[in-house]
């Protein structure tokens, strides 16, 4: 059986070749998308797995070492800063490290020595007194190559491994055993649920599509097989002759994809998201996964394959015949708009637990998957609308394909309606990065025990000297003294603010003092990271559109080569054709371009709009329009010559 | 009205035409019969102005027309040729009417205006109340008589129709000959129909046959059909000057 199906695709001449190619050239797409999408979600994990040891849990009893940490900054950059006491000989390694840091020792990760390269003593690594670097952190104490972290050794009874940290970054003074079964920082969980809305996003057009070519194919192959069924195969045969011809293209497809994914991976990992790019092992979902998805799109297409064949099955001889269009029926807008009002009213009601969020992403999917139901309702009225009121011929035939098989036309569109989709959800929301760099005058300043605030201050203010002017406030940035702590705040001139913050850090243990502005530096880099989320996203909307319209352009010709070629033959000329083939794509692409960029700011307004408008968002918006309708409309027209060679063949047939 | 002199055309080194003379005048119609492979097609895709023949001259009215531009021979396609195929011609997604108004549509002509005609000719073809059906809808022959519509409503001077029938039942198939023949009449165009059907070919006014891409045997000329043109094309009988493949071809009989 598999041996005939392979021989009916050889055999089945250039048209039948292509059309298979088509396909697995589809599925290869879908899978690589697929497994970026599914690797990415292991990828935050690793990174939050690799740094929970700084996060390790209290020891029971006496511990072997004493952990802290503080974000430390300098200029525009934040630096992770570690502080480690052995409590005994016997406190462990730390991760990345080959022994536990004496006290006066620093250990920075590369990106920090990076950048403290050339930076005076004074203007930073005298923050921790006195030390020295004494090695460079490996990969495993980092959450990506280029994250900048300090591991300070110190002693246990130095003040900053007791001082209490009241920064949300900063983990307070604690014994600990070792530095396994920590806990992940909290960003990664909150990094992991936007990779997941990504990975959706991303996911639904490429398995829509890879399904949608898988079902070109068997469409293409009808005549054939309702031959097979009228010289006596069983349906069960022709069933099984198709999926094998078409799971064999899934197949290669997918391992075709598998392979390109592994090839392009190092490239993956370029891209920076949460201050650095990735450890090329992170963007491996390991074996077992990437196995799942290798084997899960062949089952996909077999699926859709499937639900294809059941016309051809049927009847031996139904599948020529054409009869007047079916109406998609309304209940496909129905389903679509009470899943958006749902979703709108879930977004209001619930709140911020995993359940919640987990129901909500659910729930987006669902309203992402139903545009797919929604979509090609919609073009089959735009045809039918145009159709009435078309002038020209080329309008007239636009009109009348979208109105025969809006599914078709859909799928051509749905990638840049999706893309809109997305970009209109994002267009709201706010993407401003604030300025840190220094300005002519600064203020710095630190919580502490409010007991000790006017000697520290007193001490701080004498070791400026001139630099800066110190006194105890009420509160200052962010920081507000309560009952138990007060606020030391320091003036100075831009210049002397690095060299007044190191005097600062060394003499207050505790949290490290800091600019209001210095916040910003944490919500800087989430908003940089969203902004080239989302271009990854678009950018792999965008190629997954194009491809599909390629594809689909490429595939509706070869259904239809034989009415082009009679239509050439009677004297239309290629130009009517082209038109009316763009305005096919066109013509619902303006349209659902559109009201799909109006359903995402919709939905998400309420969700994000309350942060404020930003020129940033119309600006992906406006872009993502102009780039999806190019790229789409170059895609068709890379099946003109096609077209023109499949008019213009004249070559002698049997008379 | 449309005739060729010497027309040769080779596929590869096969020759498809070797030397064909043709000739047919207004109100006349011509068969064309002879074996699979015999060149049928390609004579009529080459007097059509669909390909080129790569020596040899094909003209209509006195103006050669193989040597036009490919643009100039669409345009002359779409406005003085009118095609009927097998099956397949038309546009499935397009309403009776609307594959009817095509070519004038394509030629210009507002869509309104365009279907006035084409319902009329529908009309004429018995084809009443059909007109908002798709060719899917549309039984074989209906489906034949809405291509013969389409054909004519562009009032063609020549019509070439490739086994026009061959899809058909015989009944269905004499009934849409017989509407071919009558418009064709009609309108004073001429027709030329390529057919292995000897039924068909016997209702036109005379048949030629062509074997390996030259005219074979003594043409058949009809009752009334002594147009001179007929006798011409006889008479310029091309010489065989054994450069085919295959050598000259005995003569045979021609059907009837």
């Amino acid at each position: 059986m598999t041996e005939l199906a392979w021989r009916l695709t050889r055999l089945g001449g250039r048209s039948a070749l292509l059309s298979t190619g088509l396909t697995a050239l589809a599925v290869a797409v879908a899978t690589l998308l697929l497994q970026f999408a599914v690797a990415g979600n292991f990828a935050f994990d690793a990174r939050g797995d690799r740094t929970s040891w700084r996060d390790a849990p209290e020891a029971d009893g006496t511990g072997t070492a004493i952990l802290a940490t503080a974000v430390d900054h300098l200029g525009g950059d934040s630096i992770t800063r570690v502080d480690l006491a052995a409590l005994d000989g016997d406190a462990p390694a730390p991760p990345g490290m080959d022994a536990f840091p004496a006290p006066g020792e620093v250990w920075l990760s590369p990106a920090a020595a990076d950048l403290l390269d050339g930076v005076p003593e004074s203007e930073f690594l005298a923050r921790y007194g006195d030390v020295e670097v004494a090695g460079e952190l490996g990969a495993d104490a980092l959450a990506h190559p280029n994250e900048m972290v300090a591991v300070v050794g110190r002693a246990a009874d130095d003040p900053a491994m007791t001082a209490e940290r009241f920064s949300a970054d900063g983990v307070s003074p604690r014994e600990i055993d070792g530095f396994t079964r920590g806990r992940a920082d909290a960003v990664y969980g909150f990094y992991m649920i936007l990779m997941v809305l990504a990975a959706i996003l991303m996911a639904v057009p490429a398995a829509v599509f890879g399904a949608a070519a898988a079902r070109l194919t068997v469409s293409r192959r009808d005549e054939r097989l309702a031959t097979l069924r009228l010289i006596g195969a069983t349906p069960g045969q022709v069933v099984r002759l198709t999926l094998i011809e078409t799971v064999l293209a899934a197949v290669a497809g997918s391992v075709a994809g598998t392979v390109a994914w592994m090839l392009v991976t190092p490239l993956v990992a370029l891209i920076p998201i949460d201050g650095g790019r990735w450890f090329v092992a992170d963007l491996w979902a390991g074996a077992p996964w990437t196995a799942v998805v290798a084997l899960g799109v062949p089952v996909l297409v077999a699926g859709s394959a499937l639900i294809g064949l059941r016309s051809v099955v049927i009847s031996p001889l139904g599948v020529a015949r054409r009869v007047k269009p079916k109406g998609l029926r309304a209940i496909r807008a129905a389903v679509f708009v009470v899943l958006s009002i749902m979703f709108m009213v879930a977004t209001q009601l619930v709140g911020g637990s995993m359940v919640a969020v987990a129901i909500l992403i659910v729930l987006f999917a669902a309203t992402l998957a139903a545009v797919n139901l929604i979509g090609p309702w919609t073009v089959q009225r735009l045809g039918r609308i145009l159709a009435r009121t078309a002038k020209g011929p080329a309008r007239l035939l636009a009109a009348r394909r979208l109105a025969e098989d809006p599914k078709a036309a859909w799928r051509t569109v749905s990638g840049v309606a999706i893309a809109g989709f997305i970009a209109g959800s994002v267009a709201l929301f706010p993407m401003l990065v604030t300025d840190t760099s220094a300005q002519s005058t600064e203020q710095i300043a630190a919580m502490v025990p409010a007991a000790d605030a006017e000697a520290l201050a007193a001490a701080l203010s004498a070791e400026l000297g001139d630099r800066a002017e110190v006194e105890v406030v009420d509160s200052s940035g962010y920081l507000t003294a309560d009952g138990d702590s007060a606020v030391i705040e320091a003036t100075t001139s831009g210049a002397d603010l690095e060299s007044v913050r190191t005097t600062m850090t060394a003499a207050l243990p505790g949290d490290p003092p800091e600019r209001e502005i210095d916040s910003s530096i944490m919500s800087n880099r989430l908003v940089g990271s969203v902004r080239i989320g989302v271009t990854v996203v678009l950018a792999v909307v965008f190629a997954t559109a194009a491809v599909s319209a390629a594809i689909s352009a490429i595939g509706s010709v070869l259904d239809r080569r034989q009415t082009y070629r009679l239509l050439h033959l009677a004297g239309t000329p290629q130009r009517v054709l082209d038109q009316a083939r763009r305005q096919e794509t066109v013509l619902p692409l303006a349209f659902l371009g559109g009201a799909s960029v109006l359903t995402g700011m919709l939905l998400t307004a309420p969700v994000i709009g309350a942060m404020g408008f930003d020129v940033s968002g119309a600006l992906i918006l406006g872009a993502t329009l102009a780039i999806g309708t190019a790229s789409v409309i170059a895609a068709g027209a890379l099946s003109r010559p096609l077209l023109r060679s499949v008019m213009e063949d004249v070559s002698p047939r049997p008379d | 009205m449309l005739s060729a002199r010497s027309l040769v055309k080779h596929f590869g080194t096969a020759p498809a035409l070797d030397g064909v003379d043709f000739a047919v005048a207004p109100g006349e119609s011509v068969a064309v019969t002879g074996p699979s492979g015999s060149g049928k097609s390609t004579l009529l895709h080459c007097l059509a102005g669909i390909i080129r023949p790569d020596s040899g001259e094909v003209r209509l009215y006195d103006e050669r027309i193989d040597t036009l531009s490919e643009r100039s021979r669409s345009h002359l396609r779409r406005t003085r040729f009118a095609f009927l195929f097998q099956f397949g011609q038309l546009l499935p997604e397009l309403p009776a009417e609307e594959n009817v108004a095509l070519p004038l549509m394509l030629g210009g002509t507002p869509r309104k205006a365009a279907l006035e005609p084409a319902r009329a000719q529908l009309r004429r073809l018995g084809l009443e109340g059909k007109e908002h059906r798709r060719p899917g809808e549309l039984s074989g022959g209906e489906a034949q008589r809405v291509a013969l519509a389409r054909a004519l409503v562009v009032r063609p001077a020549v019509v070439f129709a490739d086994e026009p029938t061959g899809a058909l039942d015989r009944t269905t198939g004499d009934q849409v000959m017989g509407v071919l023949l009558d418009t064709v009449a009609e309108l004073d165009a001429a027709l030329v129909v390529v057919t292995h059907d000897p039924r068909i070919a016997s209702r036109c006014t005379r048949t030629i046959e062509i074997r390996d891409g030259r005219l074979s045997g003594t043409p058949r000329t009809g009752d009334g059909a002594s147009t001179g043109l007929a006798d011409a094309a006889a008479a310029s009988r091309p010489v065989i000057d054994g450069d085919g493949r295959f050598g000259a071809e005995p003569v045979v009989e021609v059907w009837r």
